[in-house]
């Protein structure tokens, strides 16, 4: 055909045809090992264990080496000092406020014999320590605290009562995935940490070979016992609380926490709270998902460390901690702090609730990562045009107890979550930030693309992308409707969760 | 659904692709074009942009993000729409039109 | 060829001018409508800020508010901040002790994305209860400052012309306004330079003319387009147009856009900033270049789709002078192609234009942009001022011919065109807060 009379025509022809011959060569070797790779990749491929494709290791999507530095990327600033939780721990501080305020207004309701105005002129004087000097510094929080009781809560529940049938199917499922779990650590740390053998005496601790080898058993396990991810640190004491929360078996409560010797290292697991109804906060998310799955996993590492004779210690959410744990993650290597707070994992982004072990088994640690987070969240910004309450600054970062870092208002956040009628929280700014995406070929590749461009161009490009194309509600359309909103929601929550595909609202 | 995350899948793809070359190769010897590495080279990149922006709006839709789909389509199919033109053009295929030519009405040079 | 084109230009029918004057007529009324609404209603805002007031009293330029035994709350006082689509009038309540009681925002011309982004109730809860002469005024305070700078300046101005005022009539204090700087940046001197090249080229022939032009216009598309995202558009003439006037220190660079537009189209009878400072028509330029756009429109046509212009662009100024938001009045999808923001339908219509750019030369320039319906009527008040005299009736559309497929795919697409703009425009409207 024309090929032959190509040959004939011109001289070059047989180079041709030599050519293609040589490249068929060359596409049948290339090829036969392209085949002979795909079949060894099915044979290893963590997703066919079926049922248990993360605990093989399916959501290790990152090749963090490439990314370890030797310092993680906050800056220290200043002196630093450990945080107070009994005025700084938003929870810590609500709950103490609470019953502080309880008692003053009993005991003026007393004294007038009449309620009425005498609210308005409660100040920081009121208080006993430690809440007075902190109210006395930052008085615009005794008026947010002030808010939640008297304006938010009654609210909610009137709220409550005429919209919460609506997202019944939700609150169903939150409740169930906070029905199961270890009973939380009642006793201080000399009575619960150390290991016992089953007839509670003291546990001889194994003779391991190797901290190295031993940290990589402790993350299969971890793995097996169902973490996503996996980071061990040396235990940073300014991450550790100064004073203690109630609840965690510490007699008294107003001496300061001493750390204790073998909290030497800290592992740090979680997971990732499911990804459709994360979407959907603030009305039909949770974080009881993440959280009770995190607990559980936590618990079983302190069971499997006491085991071989060493002491253990778990901080899960919702309170009970000793620590600070997305820090303490950041030095795990896990990921860094975003703008909102929260900790930013390249594999499952803001999307991650950890828990913190502390322990004294000898291992090797990781180090920190830095994937680009603090030159995109210097100009993304989205989670702070999107948070309903305006914790989220728009600003630059602040000095906090001598660290550097984005200062969130922890007083306005936990008065938003007790302003929409979802599951305990609000999960916004985790639902909106760019790097919250499921992990399918298009984040992943623009997820490498920011993480590897120093121009920082692409970043640029890439969120001017994200708020273009994933549009959300106004920030007050969030509310309940007192407060102005419309209870809505980021996203469309899946079909398992729309209650009134199920249930007649009447 | 499985079909489009197997190896097969990718393999057929890869087979189809090389007939899109082999395809267009035999167009450009039948309209007798002189058509440089070059343009070869680009035409290869414009068909990994077209599959992309296939893909960016099949993954958006899958997402349940349909505004993400609408809009990353119109923008990266008038890039590629656009870009498309350009390349048909290099491959010398734009000269060879007739063109019905009316009055003008643009100002300016 | 151009010969026809220049006598399409310069003839005006009588029709024409009559219409003209008749749409003149009913935007001058609109417009007056428009800013007699402007004085919006205190009583609610001031009740906003001090729950216990039942009486107000006008004193000089501020209110004094009393509860129901005329006890003294407090005052209130307006102020004006100038924003990106018109001035921000802002209500600041003063309490007896000369600390801030409360903001209100009386009116709000921005449009709802900046408007979302500058956060304003933050700033106002964070200027609670601090005293009135103690009050920074620092646009960095206004969370969302980067990214919508001048809604966050306009809200500092208004607190502060209402502060001052407050005051000085109430506490007789006169507090010391900083002096604002003025800013001349890189923009500013791009957009001198782009018009400077405009000038030079209409002294150059030919190639050289075409050189000139083809790099003003690269360079228009990089800051005035990608980096900046701040070509001309209807809003600022409409905000122009409705006396709300950008402050000079912060939009030297819109003044000179405007300007350069105004006077060269009516000085010179050649808009330099369509054809050397528009990034749009930059765009548009460069694909066709890509794409040959050896499509030629005929004058009819031309006439007929101007005609249609014409109208919706009277429209969009009518909608934006009643209700006196001059950011309604903006149809153009150039947000969509410079920041990647837009509602879907800017982005269709930014699609339909550019891949019409493929076959037609500047389609959006010839046929749909309102600053060509600006400029034609600049034109035309040149020409009557200028004594030429109206032309002949114009020209039928010749029903004789079929048209060519290509003609009937180019008219398909003008009315999706137009479609999307009626579309685009009743979406600002309804949506409007």
């Amino acid at each position: 055909m024309s090929e032959n009379s190509d040959d004939n025509a011109h001289p070059g022809g047989l180079n041709r045809r030599a050519f293609l011959k040589a490249a068929g060569l060359g596409s049948a070797v290339v090829g036969g090992a392209g085949m002979a790779g795909f079949g060894y990749a099915a044979g290893k491929d963590p997703d066919t264990y079926l049922g248990w494709q993360n605990q093989e290791g399916a959501s290790l999507v990152f090749r963090r080496d490439g990314y370890r530095v030797d310092k993680p990327t906050y800056e220290v600033v200043g002196e630093t000092r450990r945080m107070d939780a009994r005025t700084h721990q938003i929870f810590e501080r609500r709950g103490r406020f609470m019953a502080e305020y309880r008692r003053i207004l009993g005991a003026r309701r007393g004294m007038d014999g009449e309620e009425g105005p005498e609210k308005a002129a409660i100040t920081p004087g009121d208080f006993s320590e430690p809440l007075r000097s902190y109210y006395r510094e930052q008085p615009q929080d005794l008026e947010l605290d002030i808010l939640a009781v008297e304006e938010i809560m009654p609210r909610l529940r009137a709220d409550s009562r005429e919209y919460g049938d609506r997202y019944v199917l939700a609150r169903a499922w939150s409740n169930a995935m906070g029905a199961v779990g270890p009973d939380p650590i009642r006793e201080p740390p000399e009575v619960n940490d150390l290991p016992r053998d089953r007839r509670g005496r003291p546990g001889e601790p194994v003779r391991l070979k190797d901290p190295a080898r031993t940290a990589e058993l402790i993350k299969a396990v971890a793995m097996q016992f169902g973490s996503t991810l996996v980071g061990i640190t040396e235990l940073n004491p300014d991450w550790v609380y100064g004073y203690p929360v109630h609840g965690r078996g510490f007699e008294d409560t107003e001496e300061p926490l001493e750390i204790p010797d073998w909290w030497t290292y800290a592992i740090v697991v979680g997971v990732p709270m499911s990804w459709d109804p994360m979407y959907a906060n603030p009305t039909y998310g949770t974080s009881n998902d993440a959280y009770s799955r995190s607990r559980i996993i936590a618990t079983r590492l302190e069971a499997f460390i006491k085991t071989l004779g060493y002491a253990a210690r778990t901080h899960v959410p919702g309170t009970s901690y000793d620590l600070m744990v997305p820090p303490v993650a950041i030095d795990a290597g896990l990921g860094e702090q975003g703008r909102h707070g929260v900790m930013i994992t390249p594999e499952v982004g803001c999307n991650f609730r950890p828990a913190v072990v502390t322990t004294n088994i000898p291992l090797a640690t990781d180090r920190p990562i830095d994937f680009g987070v603090q030159d995109f969240c210097a100009h993304c910004k989205v989670c702070a045009e999107a948070c309903p309450s305006g914790a989220i600054p728009m600003g630059e970062k602040e000095e906090v107890r001598g660290y550097r870092r984005y200062k969130i208002d922890t007083a306005k956040c936990l008065n938003f979550w007790n302003s929409n009628l979802g599951n305990m929280g609000c999960r916004i700014c985790i639902a909106v930030c760019p790097y919250t995406r499921k992990a399918n070929w298009l984040h992943r590749m623009a997820l490498e693309v920011t993480a590897n461009d120093p121009t920082g161009l692409s970043e640029r490009v890439l969120t001017g992308m994200h708020k273009g194309f994933y549009p959300g509600p106004d920030p007050e359309e969030y509310y309940i409707p007192s407060l102005g909103g419309e209870n809505a929601s980021f996203r469309d929550p899946p079909w398992w969760l729309r209650t009134e595909d199920f249930v007649d609202l009447g | 659904m499985q079909i489009f995350t197997s190896g097969m899948f990718w393999f057929v793809e890869g087979i189809l692709f090389m007939v899109v070359i082999l395809g267009t190769r035999a167009w450009v010897r039948d309209r007798g074009l002189a058509v440089s590495a070059w343009t070869w080279a680009l035409f290869v990149l414009w068909l990994g942009f077209a599959g992309f922006t296939l893909a960016f709006v099949g993954t958006s839709l899958g997402e349940g993000e349909p505004t993400a789909a609408t809009r990353g389509g119109l923008l990266f199919g008038m890039i590629a729409i656009v870009s498309g033109v350009g390349i048909w053009r290099l491959f010398g295929a734009g000269e060879q039109r007739d063109r019905e030519r009316v009055g003008s009405v643009e100002s300016g040079s | 060829m151009r010969a026809e084109a220049e006598e399409d230009r310069e003839t005006t029918p009588r029709r024409r001018r009559f219409a003209f004057l008749v749409a003149l007529v009913l935007l001058a009324g609109a417009l007056s409508w428009g800013r007699s609404r402007d004085a919006p209603k205190v009583e609610s805002p001031i009740r906003q800020i001090f729950p216990q007031a039942e009486i107000i009293k006008v004193r000089e330029d501020v209110h004094a508010v009393y509860d129901e035994e005329g006890g003294l709350l407090g005052w209130a006082g307006t102020g004006r901040g100038r924003g990106y689509g018109g001035p921000l009038t802002l209500l600041v309540g003063i309490d007896t002790l000369g600390k801030v009681a409360g903001v209100e925002v009386l009116e709000n011309r921005e449009t709802p994305i900046f408007w979302r982004m500058v956060r304003a109730p933050e700033y106002f809860r964070a200027i609670r209860g601090e005293s009135f002469d103690s009050l920074s005024w620092e646009y960095a305070d206004v969370a969302g400052v980067t990214g919508a700078t001048l809604s966050a300046q306009a809200i500092v101005q208004g607190v502060q012309t209402s502060v001052i005022k407050v005051a000085a009539t109430a506490f007789d204090t006169r507090i010391p306004v900083p002096p604002r700087p003025f800013e001349f940046g890189l923009l500013e001197i791009v957009v001198l330079v782009l018009f400077a090249m405009g000038i030079l080229g209409l002294r150059l022939r030919g190639p050289l003319r075409r050189r000139a032009r083809w790099a003003s216009q690269v360079g228009s598309l990089v800051v005035l387009g990608f980096w900046k995202d701040s070509p001309v558009t209807l809003a600022k003439i409409s905000a122009f147009l409705s006396g709300y006037l950008p402050d000079p220190r912060v939009q030297m660079a819109m003044y000179f856009l405007v300007a350069g537009f105004v006077l060269t189209s009516f000085l010179y009878g050649r808009n330099l900033y369509c054809l050397y400072a528009c990034p749009f028509g930059a765009a548009q330029r460069i694909v066709g270049v890509i794409g040959g756009s050896g499509l030629k429109v005929s004058p009819r046509w031309a006439r007929l789709l101007g005609g249609v212009r014409d109208v919706v662009v009277f429209a969009a100024l009518f909608i934006a002078f009643l209700s006196a938001r001059p950011v309604l009045a903006s149809y153009e999808p150039f947000a969509a192609l410079f920041s990647l923001r837009g509602t879907t339908l800017q982005w269709l219509l930014l699609f339909v234009v550019l891949v019409a750019s493929l076959a037609v030369r500047t389609p959006w320039c010839s046929f749909f942009c309102p600053m060509r319906s600006v400029e034609v009527a600049l034109q035309d008040l040149r020409n009557w001022m200028k004594g030429k005299g109206s032309g002949g009736p114009p020209g039928k559309l010749v029903a004789g011919r079929r048209p060519s497929a290509v003609e009937v795919v180019a008219a398909v697409s003008a009315l999706v065109v137009m479609g999307l703009i009626v579309g685009i425009l009743a979406q600002g409207a309804l949506y409007a807060p």
